[in-house]
Formats: structure tokens, sequence, C-alpha cells
């Protein structure tokens, strides 16, 4: 166990250090000047170039890559080129926003996907378990970013639509009569169409604030996650040690339980990995939409200003956490299936 | 069952309680979106537009300062004298102003500050503001006076805009992350990537604002600033990005739509010194093949003026030479065939990430294709279009809006990426400088117009429009906007 876990850590050592190397090369190449973007079109050339001095761009590329480096590893991540803050502050910042919602996310997404997984295997092939499955395609097949602007109009801005249709007469006067009681919870609820007040401004409104982004990351997921849940299952299902189960007499529910959703766990937990280092770095089109100040929007406008510091310390830091994540993921593993403790 | 309707009826009489609260005083915070993000919070280092938006005017103030209509007005300096050769200003300052850390402001802060901007390493954006300014002396602590080694006609302007406001010594190297002015609102906080706050200032020298909260929250989507909007998350959105979804809210009564001007002149920009390019003649029939309304229509919604010079409209000294060129097909194609280009010619259209590049350029190639000119359209990246346009002016033909007030002066730069170079409009500039009467000034800048519209150096395309819409209950702001800001010094809302 412990030979597993030293090898799993050296290898995202070596992972790491090639990102980093991967990283910087790809930002010199990119063309673009942070110091020209910053001062825009109609500065003069030394303006720029005591900018560039400033901001220590005119260094040799291996000096700058080595300062790089050694100040990532002692955990002082340098300034920011453009907002000239340090990088520590601004990453700490946007994974106050990211780590709750992908987590929030991810529970809401295992929540609804396991179940509906194991109710669909259990009653496989009868009409249930194409119902869910269907459900579960629409749910893949739909963009997330649709899906959330759909959340937005239906939970925060028609509530305070149909709470004015009310009075009409006529079709939508009676329906927003009818619905009348949600709609004006809703309006009490006032969940915001976006942004993110901060947790400074208390646990209530930040939380209240992700609630939308997070179901609109994890339902997309769960449709996944419940179809992976459901074909492990069948697969375990149809092995001999179920019918041997089975056929010393236990309920079809507990042989489910016992022996087939353990079994099934595998697969179900290599995807929930990859999920979570999806819903860490992959958040970028939700957080632009509920316009959250979150890692991936952070890293996306660093990109385009060519904030080279901001940059290489989020992709570094999203590296570190994947690597952190997968070897979790390889834990359970050990966990789940014990032929995997034994050193091959 | 019967809880929740219980529940629903104490929902009904809060919202019935709302009429009564109406009577108290009128709110005096406000949420003000914004599309981009201020990389940082110095009007002195940067060229951001969200910068200024942010900063101007509501945190920093300048010796005078730029008005709704685009006129100079005292600010800091409440009076100014010029010399007979206009090569001393003397300015009068305000008395009694104080930063907001408390810090007096006086003539040596007038020093420092533009001293600065001018100094060797200065990283100020628009240092060419302070051309020909020798030297800045303090007389005493309420007047100093600026020496210029030739007449500059602009200087009283140039001291007005976002990139000359006043700073401290001592704060100004950590204005960028926190702010410290002499203007009506006070800096409290920003979080990245979200909001940035201000508070009123109550020491505040000149006549205190009306609102005493100001946020302004960062929503690029354009989806999501609609849906921020209609629930009434943000009150204002002074430069609404999704025009498409404007007709919604000029039906609504809760909200009013401003559609105002900018400074922004959209222009078809090109290689001078490229071949066909630099050929008058081709340059005068893609004036004459552009559909202004169409792009203006087809990529705007409809928002937009057209334009015919490198002016923005509603600046007293644009002049109308929209027939200079009038639109004419066979006349473009007859001087293209006389430009030697009988059969066409094939260029490519860089087009940066902006909606009106991206989706005007599609028209504009589409209308150019009906003279013969095969325009093939490469998409870039800010950065992209930084290095490869703008500095290494490798392109034939590229869309930009040239946002920065009355820099028509940018055609005598010689380097300047278009590569236009015309001793005969140098003049003009060079006499324009010589002058600060406006009568006078206004007819310079009305040649100038002339010549560049005549030698096509670009395709005038339209001036961008600034679609504000915001609470109808919101008064006190910018139509238009002739300087990069978002005034809210007279910012309230309606009792």
């Amino acid at each position: 166990m412990i030979s597993f876990a030293l090898s799993r850590f050296g290898l995202g050592l070596a992972t790491l250090f090639f990102a980093s190397l991967v990283v910087f090369a790809v930002m010199e190449v990119l063309p673009g000047d942070p110091a020209r973007l910053m001062m825009g079109i109609s500065a003069t050339e030394d303006a720029v170039q005591a900018l560039r001095e400033q901001m220590g761009l005119n260094a040799p590329l291996i000096e700058r890559y080595l300062k790089w480096l050694t100040s990532f590893a002692t955990g002082n991540m340098g300034r920011s080129y453009t907002y000239s803050v340090p990088v520590s502050e601004l990453i700490s910042g946007a994974v106050g926003v990211s780590l709750p919602l992908a987590l929030m996310a991810l529970i809401l997404s295992t929540l609804i996907a396991i179940p509906t997984g194991l109710f669909a295997a259990s009653r496989h092939g009868k009409r249930a378990d194409s119902i869910s499955m269907g459900i579960a395609q629409i749910g893949i097949a739909m963009p997330n970013f649709w899906f959330a602007i759909l959340l937005v109009y239906a939970f925060v801005l028609l509530p305070f639509q149909a709470q004015a249709w009310v009075s009409q007469s006529g079709f939508w006067g009676s329906v927003a009569t009818v619905i009348s009681p949600i709609s004006s919870f809703f309006q009490w609820l006032k969940l915001p169409a976006g942004g993110f007040p901060g947790w400074e401004a208390g646990f209530i409104p930040a939380f209240k604030a992700l609630i939308l982004p997070a179901i609109a990351l994890a339902l997309p997921q769960a449709a996944i996650l419940a179809r992976v849940t459901r074909s492990a299952l069948l697969e375990v299902l149809g092995e001999d040690y179920i019918r041997t189960a089975r056929a010393k007499g236990l309920p079809r529910n507990i042989v489910i339980r016992r022996h087939g959703l353990r079994n099934a766990m595998l697969p179900v937990l290599t995807i929930l990995g990859l999920q979570f280092s999806f819903l860490l770095s992959g958040t970028i089109i939700i957080e632009n939409v509920f316009y959250l100040p979150g890692l991936g929007r952070m890293v996306f406008q660093a990109i385009t200003q060519r904030d080279l510091i901001v940059v290489q310390s989020v992709v570094m830091l999203l590296v570190i956490a994947v690597i952190i994540v997968n070897l979790i993921v390889d834990l359970f593993y050990a966990i789940a299936d014990p032929k995997l403790r034994r050193p091959a | 069952m019967f809880r929740f309707a219980k529940f629903a009826l104490l929902l009904a009489s809060t919202s019935l309680s709302f009429p009564a609260a109406s009577f108290a005083a009128a709110r005096t915070d406000l949420v003000i979106g914004i599309a981009l993000e201020p990389p940082n919070l110095d009007p002195t280092a940067g060229a951001a537009a969200a910068i200024d938006e942010v900063t101007y005017a509501n945190l920093f103030e300048g010796l005078t300062r730029i008005d709704e209509t685009g006129a100079v007005q005292p600010a800091l300096a409440k009076s100014w004298d010029i010399s007979a050769d206009g090569l001393t200003y003397t300015f009068k300052l305000n008395t009694g102003v104080k930063f907001h850390d408390g810090a007096e402001f006086n003539a040596d802060d007038v020093k420092f500050s533009i001293d600065r901007a001018m100094a060797k390493d200065s990283t100020n954006a628009q240092k060419a503001l302070f051309d020909g300014i020798t030297a800045v002396t303090v007389v005493d602590p309420a007047t100093v006076t600026l020496t210029l080694s030739k007449p500059v006609g602009s200087l009283l302007y140039n001291l007005g805009w976002g990139d000359a406001v006043m700073v401290d010594a001592a704060s100004a190297a950590t204005n960028a992350e926190k702010p410290i002015g002499t203007g009506p609102f006070k800096f409290e906080s920003w979080a990245k990537g979200s909001a940035v706050n201000l508070v009123r200032n109550e020491g505040y020298w000149g006549t205190p604002a009306m609102l005493e909260k100001v946020q302004f929250r960062i929503i690029a989507d354009p989806a999501a600033a609609t849906a921020a909007l209609l629930s009434g998350d943000v009150q204002v959105f002074p430069n609404f990005p999704a025009p498409e979804a404007v007709p919604q809210f000029q039906t609504d009564a809760r909200f009013a739509v401003a559609i105002g001007t900018t400074e922004g002149e959209t222009i078809l920009s090109t290689n001078n010194k490229k071949a066909p390019f630099d050929n008058l003649k081709v340059r005068q029939a893609i004036a004459m093949t552009l559909d202004r309304q169409a792009v203006i229509d087809g990529a705007m919604f409809g928002q937009g003026i057209p334009i015919y010079t490198h002016f923005a409209p509603h600046n007293p000294a644009y002049v109308d030479l929209s027939a200079t060129y009038a639109r004419d097909v066979v006349k473009a194609k007859a001087l293209l065939a006389e430009a030697g280009f009988p059969d066409g010619i094939k260029a490519t259209l860089k087009l940066p990430p902006v909606t009106y590049a991206r989706r005007g350029g599609e028209i504009i190639a589409a209308q150019l294709r009906e003279v013969g000119i095969q325009l093939e359209i490469i998409p870039v990246e800010w950065a992209q279009w930084i290095e490869q346009v703008f500095t290494n002016k490798d392109y034939d033909l590229t869309i930009v809006s040239h946002t920065e007030p009355n820099d028509i002066n940018i055609y005598g730069r010689k380097d300047y990426y278009f590569q236009y170079a015309n001793a005969k409009f140098d003049d003009v500039m060079a006499k324009l400088d010589a002058s600060a009467d406006p009568a006078a000034r206004n007819v310079l800048l009305g040649e100038a117009q002339k010549i560049i519209a005549e030698d096509a150096v670009n395709g005038y395309i339209f001036q961008l429009a600034q679609t504000g819409i915001h609470d109808a209950k919101v008064m006190g702001l910018w139509t238009n906007a002739p300087i990069q800001a978002i005034d809210l010094t007279q910012a309230h809302w309606m009792e």
C-alpha cells in the first residue's frame, strides 16, 4: 500500500515538472506582449518599454523560468502583470468559488446519479429503465451553458413575470394564478441571476449564488454518471457469483446492494475522479454565464491578457489538484478492490 | 398544504407593504454592470477603458475635466490664465481639497503628478498628452504654472483625460490596487473577477455625490447581462453588451434605454504602404463600395452612425463628408480597372475578437466582393492583433474601433500601423497645435478631416454607439461618452 502510494506520488511530481515546462513554453510561443496589451494602441513605444522593464519581461528566458519555478515551489507565486497583486491572493479568492462549486456539483450529481443508475439497472429492460435512461440521454445531449440560461429564466426571471401576469385575464393569467404560490416562493427566495457576493457577505448569500450554477453543472454530469453506474451494475449482475448469491436465496435488492454495487464501483469512481477534475477546471462556461469569479474564468482572462504569471500558477495548481484527485481515486480503488493492494 | 397556504399569505402581506416603504427617502445605492474588468484602478497606468470607467470623476480628478458634451470644465483647478504667446499656463487651484487618505492636495501634488507622467521611466499609456510641457513650477500652494516649448492648443483638454489625473506622492505607487484620489467617491474593496465597491467621500471638497454606495459588477456574457438587468441585480448597464436584446428593454416600462454616441471611430484600417492598398484608386474604390448603413444594421442591430472620416459626428468640429466618395459600385469597378486590377484583388482581412469586427467583417467582405475584392477573413485574438497588425504591420485590412477621444492626430504618426504620410496633413496638425482659439481650431480640424477622407486612408464605417440601459428611476447618467467614463457624480434615484 505504501509503495503504491509512493510510486503514484513520484509520478505526480514528474507530471508536475513536465507541465511547468509545457505551460511556460506555450506562453512564450504565443504571440502578444503583455505590456503592449496593458498600454493600448495609442501608447508610445518608450512607455511600453518602461513597463516591460518594470514587469521583468526583459530578462532572459531561462532566468525567468527558474525564477518562477523557485518562487512557485516556495509558495510565493509572484505578482500578476495585469492586476499587480500577489497571484496567491488572486488564486485563493478564485478557489473559494470554484472548490465549493465543484464539491456541490459533485455531491449533487452523485446523489442523483447513483440511485438512478441503481434503479435503472434493477429494472433492466423495463419501461422505468428506458424512461430514466432516456432522460439521462437528454441530460448528456444538453449543453450545460444553455441549461444554465434556462435555469436562470425559470427560477429567477419567470417568477417575477408570472407575478405580474396574475392579474391578467386569459390563458397566461390563469396559468400564472395557478403557479402563483411557486412563483412567489422563488420571488421570496430571490436566487441571484449571477454574480458572487463573496463568503465574507455571509454563508447564505454566497451559498444561494452557487445553487443554480451547481445544478447546471451537476445535471449533465449526473446523466453520464447514471449511465455508467447502470452499465457497470448490469455487467456485474451477469457474473456467476451474483447467480450464486441469488441461488442461495438472498433477496434481489440485497444482492444488488451488497454484491453488485460494490463491485460496480470501480468504473464509477474513475468517472467521478475525472468529473471532479473537470468540475474544478472546466467550469469556465458556467462561470461566464453566472459571472462567477472562479478559476476557469480567471485563467481565461489571464490568457487573453497574456498574464503569464497567473496562467502558469493556475495551470500548475490545477495539475496538482488533478494529480491529488487521481491519487485519492487510486487509493479508493485499493479499498474497493483488495486485489489492487498487493504489489504487482 | 395548510401551512403552505399560510406561508403564501405571509408573502402576499409582505408584498402589500412595499408601497408604504416607498414613501421613505430615495435609494442611495447603485449597482452598475460593466462588461470588462479593469486590470487595475490607476488611470495613469494602463489604457484599458474599464479603468477610466470606474475611476474617472468618481475616484480621481484632474486639473480640468471633460463634461458630458465633451467640453472642458474646471475641476481641481478653479481657473487658469494663458499667456499671449500660449507658452505659459497659470492654474489657480481649489483650496481645502483632501485626498481620500486625508493628505492635503496642493500645487506640489500637481508638480508631482505631471512630472511623474512625463518622466523617462513613466508607464503612462498616454504620455503624448504632455508633449510640449517643459516645466511645472509651484508658485504658491494654490498656484502652479506650466511652461511649454511650443503652443499646445489642446492642453486644457489633454489635462482633462483620465491619464492626467492628480495623485499623491505617498499613494501613487499603490493606486493600482488601492486608489486614492480626490473624487466624490472613495474606494472600498475589489473582489477580483467580480466587483469593485465604492462609497461616498463624506469629506469631498465640492458638491457631494447623491449615492452612498456604488458597485461596479463585471458581467461579460450578453445573456447574463440581460438576466442581471431583468432581475434587478444590476440597475445600470452604461455600455450594454447585447444589442440584440435592446428591443426587449425598449418595450419594458421598468427600463430606460439611451442610445448615445462614443468617441469610437470604427474603421476598415488599411495598410497604406502595402500593395495594392498603396494605390489611392484602390482605396477610393473601397470607400465607394462600403455600404455603411448595411454594416450598422447587420452587425450592430441598427445602433451606430455612419462616418466618412476619422471624427466623431457629435463633435462641433465635425464636417459632413458623405459626398466625397458616395456609394457607386460601377465607378468603384472602373477605378480598380484604372489602377490595374480589372480582374479584382485578393487580400486578407484580420478581425479582432469584438462583435463589431467579427460581424461587420463578414458584411464588408460581402460588399467588397461586389467589385471584385476577394477577402480572406482571418480571425485573431487581441494579443495576436497587437503583435501582427499593430506592431509588425503584417496585414492588408483589419477592422478596429479607435476609442480615444479627438484622436485624428494619429494620422500624423509616421510609424503608425496604417502607415499613412501626407505633408499637407502634418502642416494642418502643426497649425492646430499652435492655436488655442476654438473657432480657428474647428476650421483646422475640418481641414484635417477632409484631407484624410479624400486620401481614403482607411475605410470609415461607423461611430460606435453606446447603448445604455438603466432602471427608469435612476437619473443623472450620461447618455453620450465623449470620454471613457461612467460619471456618477450626478447619479441618483428618483424620489
